[in-house]
């Protein structure tokens, strides 16, 4: 009777604690997610004449084909400029970058960085199951150095972008550039909260900052030897491209 | 004493049940990368680059431009060669306008069998022009208002 007792007090424990989690769960989905029925066109709200906009285009194309003025393209060791934007208006020369020098690794490990540094989230096919890099996956290390010149402090390192270049069939022709996924590793990152801040670092004016910045590079699909930083982005004439040689391998 | 040990260790055994049970594993891509700085106006869009979309919570943008921002949030996929990403209607009611702040853009992206995403963005009033600012993650977390 002692035993039986005993089995419906844990019963009755898992059930309460089964719907206790779910209970909270619940909650939090009413905070995080859609509203239930988001599909349903009478939810959504009603809209005045100035809504009537420049239609969507109906696909973009890729790669990102463009000229590149030969002054726009720069080498590691030289100054970048970078603009940045305060109420809708450019500020040119905002920021000063140096790219310091490229590496490439076979992975984080020979570039001296733990799993737990990366982001929460790698994007891009590169890594396996067990979160081990595939077959032809590389590791970019770019160490770079930044000066605040008149910018905002709150920054974030996706305001460049590594890109892998593919040439025309001529030295004259425009250039192809690829995007590759977002960086897996930045050496300043903010590991507070919930991890949306990774790329995120303060650099009031005045200031200089020392970053290291990592990417995963299929080789399979891009060519190490044609890969750039792309700072200012279809920004005219403000769009700078530092080829990366690499100076050593590890 | 026996039985405060077979009690605990049973209760500990119906935690770890109810956990596991309730608990499903919860991918998210969440990290907040820059929008594009490019100049935008009513007529002149800028787009985003593509990124993994884990889940089917709502698109998270933080619009720091100073402007009232027409977005719409796209589906994508990326095929190797030629590389197309199709604009796919999965933004609810069409587009989004959002304010300057922290909004969620209520898409059906996942839903609809994309694993990637996309903004295309300009400015919500005619007339009203100037560079993008902001940031942008294809899933969130935390709560914040709909911007549609």
């Amino acid at each position: 009777m002692v035993k039986i007792k005993r089995a419906m007090v844990n019963i009755v424990a898992t059930i309460l604690l089964f719907a206790s989690v779910t209970a909270c769960n619940s909650i939090k989905s009413v905070f995080d997610n859609e509203p239930q029925g988001h599909q349903q066109e009478g939810d959504v709200q009603q809209k005045g004449q100035e809504d009537i906009h420049t239609p969507i285009p109906d696909e973009i194309q890729f790669p990102d084909k463009k000229e590149v003025p030969s002054d726009n393209i720069l080498n590691v060791g030289d100054i970048v400029s970078e603009i940045d934007v305060e109420n809708g208006k450019l500020i040119p020369d905002a920021l000063a970058y140096t790219v310091e020098k490229a590496t490439l690794f076979s992975g984080i490990t020979e570039a001296g960085i733990s799993q737990d540094a990366l982001v929460h989230f790698v994007e891009g096919d590169v890594l396996d199951e067990d979160g081990n890099p595939k077959p032809g996956v590389r590791f970019v290390l770019v160490e770079l150095a930044v000066k605040n010149k008149s910018a905002l402090a709150e920054r974030n390192i996706t305001s460049f972008q590594l890109l892998s270049a593919e040439p025309g069939e001529s030295a004259t022709d425009s250039m192809n550039f690829f995007d590759l996924p977002y960086p897996a590793y930045f050496s300043n990152a903010t590991r507070t909260g919930n991890g949306s801040e990774y790329y995120a670092y303060n650099l009031p004016v005045g200031q200089n900052k020392n970053l290291k910045v990592g990417w995963y590079v299929d080789t399979n699909e891009y060519d190490t030897s044609d890969l750039y930083l792309v700072f200012n982005r279809d920004v005219d004439e403000h769009e700078k491209f530092v080829k990366l040689d690499f100076q050593q391998e590890g | 004493m026996k039985k405060l040990q077979k009690l605990s260790l049973s209760l500990a055994l119906s935690l770890i049940l109810a956990v596991s049970l309730a608990l499903p594993a919860f991918a998210s891509n969440h990290s907040d990368t820059n929008l594009p700085t490019s100049f935008i106006s009513y007529t002149t869009n800028a787009t985003t680059g593509v990124r993994a979309k884990q889940n089917t919570t709502s698109v998270y943008m933080n619009n720091t431009s100073g402007m009232t921002l027409w977005v719409y949030a796209n589906g994508g996929s990326k095929p190797s060669n030629p590389s197309v990403t199709y604009s796919t209607g999965t933004t609810r009611g069409n587009y989004a306008k959002v304010l300057p702040g922290k909004y969620r853009i209520v898409t059906w992206i996942y839903e609809n069998g994309y694993r990637s995403a996309w903004l295309n963005i300009s400015t919500a009033t005619s007339g009203v022009s100037g560079n993008c600012k902001g940031q942008w993650s294809p899933d969130s977390v935390g709560s914040y208002p709909p911007a549609n």
